[in-house]
């Protein structure tokens, strides 16, 4: 089956100044139809900056992303309309992205008016609804609203051009537990009610545990790991993988936490182009290490850059 | 009772009370966590522990005690004093807590002039980056925040923190703002920091999971008071407050692995004593 969406040997570089940093550096990733799919890694590993460019904000230096079968790299602004009906985003931080001037009811119908739906009013409160918030809301502007409303209310305009793509960056980042609960239930309900499409990046695991089926992990612009969410974590194989997972907090550990592994300290970020890029900081680190790293298949869907991937007990499986 | 004790501080705003009688105790080298969600009544607690109430807020009720002096009761208010010698706190935001036009060491050597220390700031102030794990002190505390990374910055405000060698350490959601690895790294710190000097600590957090691996007792609030409080273990196993039970099954439905990778190292990979020899 042909994917949805597909991203092929993407590369984004950012200019500053006259130093080049290469946020993504050649991936490669697929999202079928109905597909939830996490990405995880620390910040700078360039999740966000994969985002911006498979929503196209941002064009990519190399590669392609394509959208049902069109290369969607080089298309124009207007060429581009249909894609973005099609393939939303909902960032980090309402605050941020929603214009603070205008009120609900305004924020909901602009992507409505430009993607010419005829009757606006309708639809804004059918959206409304559909993320569970009351129309009393219409009138006020996102300072007057708690931060899980405005997050509702960014989804609330993501979905009302019936999109069929989110791509959602750190969706629960800013608001509290209870909250974040809510809103994981909306979107897995809105998923299942229209039949869409995730890319979910996310640096908490146990929301993209909860939310998604297949899970890459990034480490500088690169995918370290990618797998089943359930096998991925249970059974990590990529040595930046362990180091994360060993790193999640585990609740009744308390005065008996075993040691966790850990990445050796950084030192500068000179490193060889050539080889894996987490060589400089991986506590196992190999002479061969020096070389690309090959993708190892050790599962089915299961794959890890990392010489290490299949060799030896996988510590999940260690007892 | 030695340490932070805290008994039935209540706050109001004007007319409105937002703290209806909390009570906490951090014993002296021991860790005690403090969850909860925003708004409910966290670092309130805590600002007022050091007399940094907002504009507009009140102790009507209540006192807290640090090795059973009186530092805050409803009518005095004698926390000038104990701020720095006493308790120190760190907060979320690292960036926002550090002077963004000094460099990282004269910050600490601040904290420790205001402490009555006159020789050689300087130098203390390195070693005490140091302490912290930084490497190289001596290079980082030449630099400015906008030259260090997140995790850097959370280091040189634990600096500062320490640097008054209080005998309690608040740290309120001192790890939010960071990826998982620099946060347990962070943690590691504050824990073995706790452990050297036998300060007492209060880790604030929305996140049970990091409460519960880090601290021996957990208190939770909900809406202004502590609703649970108790051995660490009990809390998780047995929650008695529906808001406690909601947190915990927050936790409960992970299929991450009880063993932690890593330890013990895989068999057959550098790290595995049986692979010594060809290493």
């Amino acid at each position: 089956m042909t994917p949805l969406m597909e991203v092929r040997g993407l590369r984004k570089d950012y200019r500053r100044g006259g130093d080049v940093l290469r946020a993504v550096d050649g991936i490669d990733l697929a999202l079928a139809q109905g597909e939830a799919v996490g990405v995880i890694g620390e910040s700078g590993s360039g999740k966000s900056t994969l985002a911006r460019c498979m929503t196209r904000l941002d064009r990519p230096t190399a590669g392609s992303v394509f959208f049902q079968d069109t290369d969607v790299t080089g298309l124009s602004d207007r060429a581009l309309r249909s894609f973005r009906r099609q393939v939303q985003p909902v960032f980090q931080d309402p605050l941020t992205s929603l214009n603070p001037r205008w009120n609900v009811r305004q924020l909901i119908a602009e992507p409505l008016r430009i993607h010419g739906e005829r009757e606006v009013e309708r639809r804004v409160a059918e959206v409304l609804r559909e993320v569970g918030l009351g129309r009393e809301l219409l009138t006020r502007r996102p300072a007057n609203l708690s931060g899980g409303e405005r997050q509702r209310v960014a989804i609330a305009r993501a979905i009302a051009t019936r999109p069929t793509v989110l791509i959602l960056d750190e969706p629960t980042a800013s608001v509290d537990m209870s909250m974040r609960r809510a809103l994981l239930g909306l979107l897995k309900r809105l998923r299942s009610e229209h039949g869409l499409t995730y890319l979910y990046i996310s640096h908490d695991i146990r929301t993209i545990e909860e939310t998604c089926s297949r899970t890459v992990v990034m480490y500088r612009g690169r995918i370290a790991e990618e797998g089943p969410t359930g096998d991925l974590l249970a059974s990590p194989r990529h040595v930046y993988t362990q180091v994360l997972i060993s790193a999640i907090p585990r609740a009744g550990l308390a005065a008996g936490r075993p040691d966790r592994l850990k990445a050796r300290a950084e030192p500068g970020r000179q490193l060889s182009l050539s080889g894996c890029v987490f060589a400089d900081r991986c506590p196992h680190v190999q002479p061969e290490c020096a070389q690309p790293p090959p993708l190892i298949e050790v599962g089915p869907g299961h794959r890890a850059a990392c010489v290490l991937a299949d060799r030896g007990v996988s510590p999940g499986e260690h007892s | 009772m030695p340490g932070l004790e805290v008994a039935g501080l209540r706050i109001s705003f004007g007319e409105r009370e937002v703290l209806h009688g909390v009570d906490l105790h951090v014993e002296p080298g021991a860790c005690a966590g403090l969850v909860g969600e925003s708004g409910s009544g966290k670092s309130l607690t805590a600002l007022a522990s050091l007399g940094l109430l907002p504009r507009g807020a009140r102790v009507t009720a209540g006192r807290i005690l640090l090795d059973d002096r009186e530092i805050v009761t409803a009518d005095r208010d004698r926390t000038q004093k104990v701020r720095g010698s006493g308790i120190a706190m760190i907060f979320q935001s690292p960036r926002a807590a550090l002077n963004p036009v000094l460099r990282a060491g004269r910050q600490v050597e601040r904290i420790l002039r205001r402490n009555g220390s006159h020789r050689d700031v300087a130098r203390r102030s390195v070693e005490i980056l140091g302490d912290v794990g930084l490497l190289e002190p001596e290079k980082v505390a030449r630099l400015y925040p906008h030259e260090l990374s997140g995790g850097m910055c959370q280091r040189i405000v634990i600096a500062m923190g320490i640097a008054s060698e209080p005998r309690v350490l608040i740290a309120d959601e001192p790890t939010t703002a960071l990826d998982v690895t620099v946060q347990a790294d962070i943690l590691d710190l504050l824990e073995d920091l706790r452990l050297r000097t036998g300060m007492g600590m209060l880790l604030i957090s929305h996140d049970l999971s990091v409460v519960a691996e880090r601290c021996g007792s957990i208190s939770v609030m909900w809406r202004g008071s502590v609703v649970e409080d108790g051995p660490g273990q009990s809390v998780i196993t047995s929650p008695q407050h529906p808001f406690t039970a909601d947190l915990v099954s927050d936790l409960a439905h992970s299929s991450l692995p009880d063993v932690l990778p890593g330890r013990p190292p895989p068999a057959g990979l550098p790290g595995d004593p049986a692979r010594k020899a060809d290493g």
